[in-house]
């Protein structure tokens, strides 16, 4: 049994020779479904055509929607986010196309060119990073300043996502809304964690940013030189708090549970540093700390969402039972430590 | 003699994750599979574990709402919980049930500032800390 329907690549190369009827000869070959994120079924294949006179030979990234996901976004966030950062300081793959046509793949898709040579690591476990493991921290953390720096207008994201007046009390209510939908049984941590966000919400942002939603370890491309080529997985993309996206890059879930050097890479002042020289903006310690606590809230929900799809068996991926357990157990514990320390104190 | 499950899931692990996988041409089902063994570590350790776990909890978890009910006014306690059936199918519920209502009563104990409040929040995150510590995977760590 294999993991890619023998059927596919031919669908593939019929809906790329009718999207693009310039790129003569054109065959699509899928050569692999690959782990590139539980949310959508991913694969790497290659294309050959030939285009104003010569022979193009390149590898693709197919990201078609499941039946059920670890996240249950909209596809055409994804790809407009690709849009607005191809080409800038923010390194992205290149978009392709995006087609909500199910009548080519049986559901909608988007392709994205192949960031070749390269590798994301995984979340967990060992960091993978070897001695770049400085070089690639100060470019993560640089890069997630340049992407708050971009300000909502960037790419004409603007037009598409909607910048809430109080983007904390969206995020919560959507999230807490995901755990109240799909939890299989009841998180006393987790909702004292979230009666705390409420008691104690966090100041208006110091600046309305583009908001990654999934900026973290594993999310992002490097070469065997420690460059970073891409960050990946825009999926959860959205207006809000640029705060959002440095408590969830920050959480220790991403450093075996190392809040000193988050992620694995470089220590967290050195981080928040760098994340301040490039964004031009400052630290709340209070704010952050919010936005700190309310990642682990988002990722708890996650998790959540996670074991129900695989528990109802909308979606089989082992990687949805396996994060759903482990990472509860994680994040469970991280919240417990810190609410049960900062009780009728600050966070 | 015949194995344990222990034993069982143990040498699926290791056979799943060090010798099938690696040998899988595709990538997807190799990682997949290595995955599937996981899924087997964890579950052969939570196996062992759960009913010592679950019966301790509904005990501990007894005890705080009879406090929190003092504190709240809220009258006479139930009669103590049939633990005579240790299946975990019986067993789960009941510690779903128990710890539904324990979050609506250190939701009402947290907000009020008094001493006897106080030390039953204490309390209560004294057992949320070790619940979750007793579910600890250290899968990764």
């Amino acid at each position: 049994m294999a993991s890619v329907d023998p059927g596919l690549g031919a669908q593939l190369t019929s809906y790329l020779r009718h999207r693009f009827p310039e790129w003569h000869d054109l065959t699509a070959q899928i050569s692999a479904r690959i782990h590139g994120g539980a949310s959508r079924e991913t694969y790497r294949a290659r294309i050959t055509y030939t285009a104003g006179g010569r022979t193009i030979d390149r590898g693709i990234i197919l990201r078609r929607d499941p039946v059920g996901s670890l996240i249950e976004t909209d596809r055409a966030v994804e790809f407009h986010a690709y849009q607005a950062f191809w080409g800038t300081e923010v390194p992205v793959p290149e978009p392709i196309c995006l087609e909500l046509d199910p009548q080519w793949l049986d559901r909608p898709f988007f392709i994205m060119a192949e960031v070749e040579q390269c590798t994301a690591g995984s979340p967990f476990g060992p960091v993978p990073y070897g001695d770049h493991a400085a070089l690639v921290g100060r470019q993560f953390w640089s890069i997630l300043g340049r992407i708050a720096a971009a300000g909502i207008d960037a790419g004409g994201l603007s037009t598409t996502l909607q910048l809430h007046p109080e983007p904390w009390r969206e995020a919560l209510d959507y999230w807490e809304g995901v755990i109240d939908a799909d939890e299989l049984e009841p998180h006393p941590v987790l909702r004292a964690a979230i009666r705390r966000l409420r008691r104690t919400p966090p100041p208006p942002p110091i600046k309305p940013a583009i908001v990654h939603g999934d900026y973290r370890r594993g999310n992002f491309l490097f070469d065997t030189t420690g460059q970073i080529r891409a960050i990946l997985d825009w999926e959860m993309c959205h207006l809000g708090d640029p705060y959002e996206d440095l408590g969830w890059a920050l959480d220790p879930i991403w450093g075996q549970m190392s809040s000193e050097v988050p992620g694995g890479m470089i220590d967290r002042d050195q981080a928040l540093r760098t994340w301040t020289n490039s964004s031009g903006l400052t630290i709340d310690p209070q704010a952050l700390a919010w936005w700190g606590l309310f990642a682990q809230v988002k990722g708890m929900a996650i998790w959540i969402s996670s074991g129900k799809e695989f528990v109802d068996g909308k979606n089989k991926d082992p990687v949805l039972a396996i994060s759903s357990w482990t990472c509860t157990d994680r994040h469970t514990r991280l919240m417990a430590a810190r609410l049960s320390t900062c009780r009728g104190l600050p966070l | 003699m015949i194995p344990s499950a222990a034993t069982f899931l143990a040498f699926a692990v290791q056979r799943l994750t060090q010798e099938l996988a690696p040998a899988l041409p595709d990538e997807y089902l190799a990682q997949s599979t290595g995955l599937l063994g996981a899924m087997m570590a964890v579950a052969a350790k939570e196996a062992d574990r759960a009913v010592d776990d679950l019966v301790l909890e509904i005990r501990q978890i007894e005890i705080l709402l009879a406090d929190a009910r003092s504190i709240l006014g809220e009258g006479e306690p139930p009669a103590n919980i049939d633990l005579s059936c240790l299946r975990l199918t019986v067993l789960a519920p009941i510690h779903h049930r128990l710890t539904a209502s324990l979050i609506s009563a250190h939701a009402a104990i947290e907000i009020i500032d008094h001493e006897h409040a106080r030390a039953l929040d204490a309390r209560i995150w004294d057992y949320l800390i070790a619940s979750a510590e007793r579910r600890r995977i250290d899968l990764f760590d």
